[in-house]
């Protein structure tokens, strides 16, 4: 039987009685596999707040695979020139078609000039797509030893495509050795017969 | 879970674009070039784009439902996590898809309230009933395959956020798959009532995952758009002569048998016969096989399918049920500080 | 001590059970919700907490199994109704209704924290071992279900009602957390669980402290029934374990 929530729903055709509220603001989420990687971009979601930003951060983007860190910000924060005095977490897409990764930390007046120090310090003569910056009052960090991200205290192979390969080996080794006992014993009987 | 490169927009409605920079634009991308959202892109490559990202993201979360019914039926705690996992990352496959086609140009909200009135479409296998588990183990393992093969050939494409949440989404893909084969496999090397429901869930679900990769193509299927904007960088006959490549002498091989099936309108099999075309050409390496049944797919995507008027009452549900939740949360956020 | 007593096994047993099956149906009635959730982050995020609960469950089957010799998936799925321990709180339908789902999950969460952090405290080493671990997860989920009361709480008029009413009508059945498992009294007397005094006040201190916080008023009364933990179960818990069953049953002893 399908469960109570999927059964009793009514069929509603027409035009929607709802009038729907303003879409959610974007936010953009870098994730560190371990202490010793870079960040880099992992994608975006529509959040209404910061706290459900980073909950939503790391329910999803965070259960990938062994997350030790992670950064989340408005996407208005990494793409806006203005700002103020302070640090900047500043991320350079090399090329179309890659992820933004972390290179460092500037000091600098505004987001345009946290882009041009990017540029000077961390690119300097290279070739890059685009550089977002992130002014440090604006992005929220989760440390996973603090706050656990991955879980740890459960075995998570249930959800990783590597957590089946043996198991899935050893089934078709045993079907495939049954077919083959099965085939060796009807020769044996065409024989007999 | 579900690919879609199939929609088409209307070229000619778009605004005719400089011809200059439509050239140095194609050629860009003829050459293998990529696309990001703040390239200038002709308006006719970001409304099919965006139709294309859109279709795929409503395929995920209609997608999420026939699967989503025997969660609570798992038959072992494993099943259990895996089928509840599966169905989140279709959810979360979904997300990305929408973000992706927003920066296209139309709102989440737009597109939800699109999906759940049938102005837009998605992914013809979702109309399909699942009637037992042995359906389950067959989508994962079948259509979850097919989507695999589509989808890694649209991570070459040359939009730039829709190849990185491709090659996102592929990473689950090959978990689903690969439990999708477990579950087969256990179905398989089971009881005889188990291999029976196996074989009947085959039967369902062969024909769709044949149809999962489009039409037959056109003459011209290189040269429309979405070919030669490198947004689909394989043609449906291609994709869907590798899925039987693949997946035919696997299924033998665990006992299945494939089968030319008729079907009632329930999508219920009320024959089923073994397919006489089957058969390996040792020199192409290719099997030859029969067609799924195209007046089938047709009249169900027209919404004569056996279970639209279901996936979209549940999804449209879904959508009112939840409408005083995202006006409350968005209105806590905007009473306090954003930060 | 890393061996429980022969005498211990029967009443330690009951006890992993009303832990492990308050688990996994409330995991089994939250994973219902994916894939139709009020909003596509918030179900991804739902989600990851209902297979925590469900991934904890099995962890505590395992423990059970490792004293018993039975097969975790068949102490789950095999039981008669009456064998459950379950606070029937945990498969109290919903009815699509988000601020119900809301509600149970707060309940369950503190309820499950308070539990499993006494339950660190436990002599019997592998049960302290796995409840500290397993309370290092929970805490994510309390903090999850905090943040949706206090944003319904403060939402709009409507939210507040909803979420008020939510916990005003599962109250009664979140009382129920509290039934006593059957052999308890034996394992504080021989020192195997320390009784720290009432698991019913520090959760009931806990859950206040929220909802007041949040704008919200709850009245929480001790338990005075019967029910769950005892093998005494309602309607919604029948259902639920029908659907749990239903493939299971088929089939009892194939492999799934």
């Amino acid at each position: 039987m399908l469960s109570e929530a999927r059964t009793h729903v009514p069929e509603i055709t027409g035009d929607l009685e709802s009038t729907e509220v303003d879409n959610f603001p974007i936010w953009e989420v870098f994730t560190q596999k371990k202490e010793s990687d870079v960040h880099l971009h992992a994608g975006s979601l529509s959040a209404p707040d910061a706290s459900f930003a980073k909950q939503f951060a790391r329910e999803h983007y965070g259960q990938d695979q062994e997350c030790a860190n992670m950064w989340v910000g408005l996407r208005e924060s990494f793409l806006s020139n203005d700002g103020c005095d302070e640090s900047y977490e500043v991320f350079v897409q090399k090329n179309a078609g890659s992820r933004h990764e972390h290179v460092g930390c500037v000091e600098a007046n505004n987001g345009k000039d946290a882009r041009d120090k990017c540029k000077k310090q961390f690119i300097k003569g290279d070739a890059f797509y685009t550089i977002w910056t992130c002014p440090l009052s604006a992005l929220s960090k989760i440390e996973s030893d603090i706050d656990m991200i991955w879980r740890e205290a459960t075995d998570q192979s249930y959800r990783l495509a590597r957590g089946y390969s043996k198991i899935v080996r050893q089934k078709w080794d045993a079907l495939r050795a049954t077919k083959s006992v099965d085939k060796y014993q009807s020769e044996d009987l065409k024989e007999t017969f | 879970m579900s690919a879609s490169a199939n929609v088409e927009v209307n070229i000619k409605d778009c605004e005719e674009a400089d011809p200059k920079k439509l050239a140095a634009f194609e050629a860009h991308v003829a050459s293998g070039g990529l696309v990001e959202p703040n390239d200038w892109m002709p308006e006719a490559y970001r409304a099919l784009m965006l139709r294309m990202a859109e279709h795929h993201a409503n395929s995920e979360i209609v997608g999420a439902l026939p699967e989503g019914e025997w969660i609570t039926r798992a038959p072992s705690l494993l099943r259990k996590l895996a089928l509840t996992a599966k169905v989140q990352d279709e959810v979360g496959h979904g997300q990305m898809l929408y973000e992706v086609a927003q920066d296209l140009g139309k709102s989440r909200n737009a597109m939800l309230r699109d999906l759940v009135t049938g102005v837009t479409k998605y992914h013809n296998c979702f109309n399909y009933p699942c009637p037992t588990w042995a359906d389950i183990c067959m989508i994962a393992w079948l259509i979850d395959g097919a989507a695999i093969l589509n989808q890694g050939t649209l991570a070459h494409g040359s939009f730039g956020p829709y190849i990185r949440t491709m090659r996102r989404i592929n990473m689950e893909e090959a978990f689903h798959f690969k439990h999708g084969e477990d579950m087969v496999l256990t179905l398989m090397s089971g009881t005889d009532s188990q291999k029976k429901m196996a074989q009947n869930a085959f039967d369902r679900w062969w024909g769709p995952a044949l149809a999962f990769f489009g039409p037959n193509d056109r003459p011209d299927e290189r040269e429309r758009p979405a070919m030669k904007w490198r947004m689909k960088t394989a043609t449906n006959d291609e994709l869907r002569q590798k899925f039987v490549n693949r997946f035919a002498p696997a299924a033998m091989a665990t006992g299945l048998v494939i089968n030319i099936c008729e079907k009632d309108e329930s999508g219920f099999i009320t024959s089923a016969t073994p397919d006489p075309l089957l058969k390996l050409n040792e020199e192409t390496g290719d099997w030859s096989f029969t067609q799924p049944d195209w007046d089938e797919f047709f009249r169900v995507i027209r919404g004569k399918g056996p279970c639209n008027k279901d996936r979209l009452a549940l999804r449209r549900f879904s959508y009112e049920q939840g409408e005083w939740v995202r006006k409350a949360i968005l209105n806590d956020s905007h009473s306090s500080n954003m930060n | 001590m890393s061996e429980l007593e022969k005498n211990f096994h029967a009443p330690m047993m009951n006890v992993l059970l009303c832990v492990a099956d308050d688990k996994l149906f409330l995991g089994h009635r939250n994973s219902d919700w994916t894939g139709i959730a009020p909003i596509l982050e918030a179900d991804i995020a739902f989600s990851s907490l209902a297979q925590d609960d469900i991934a904890h469950s099995s962890a505590f089957y395992e423990l059970i199994s490792s004293v018993t010799g039975q097969n975790p998936d068949q102490i789950a799925f095999s039981r008669q109704i009456n064998e459950y321990r379950c606070a029937d709180i945990v498969t109290k339908s919903d009815q699509f209704n988000w601020a119900a789902a809301i509600a149970r999950q707060f309940y369950c969460n503190v309820y499950d924290y308070i539990r499993l952090q006494s339950l660190s405290n436990s002599t019997w080493t592998p049960l302290a071992n796995l409840a500290k671990r397993i309370c290092a997860e929970q805490a994510i989920h309390v903090d999850h279900v905090t943040s949706w009361i206090e944003h319904l709480g403060q939402g709009t008029e409507d939210s507040k009602n909803r979420i008020q009413h939510a916990l005003d009508e599962y109250a009664p059945f979140a009382s129920m957390l509290n039934e006593s498992p059957e052999g308890i009294e034996k394992l504080f007397d021989g020192g195997v669980l320390i009784n720290e005094g009432c698991l019913f006040t520090a959760w009931k201190e806990h859950v206040i402290q929220i909802v007041n916080k949040s704008g919200l008023t709850v009245s929480i009364e001790p338990c005075s029934v019967v029910g769950g933990r005892n093998g005494k179960h309602d309607e919604d818990f029948t259902r639920s374990l029908a659907e749990l069953q239903e493939v299971f049953l088929t089939d009892p002893a194939a492999a799934w």
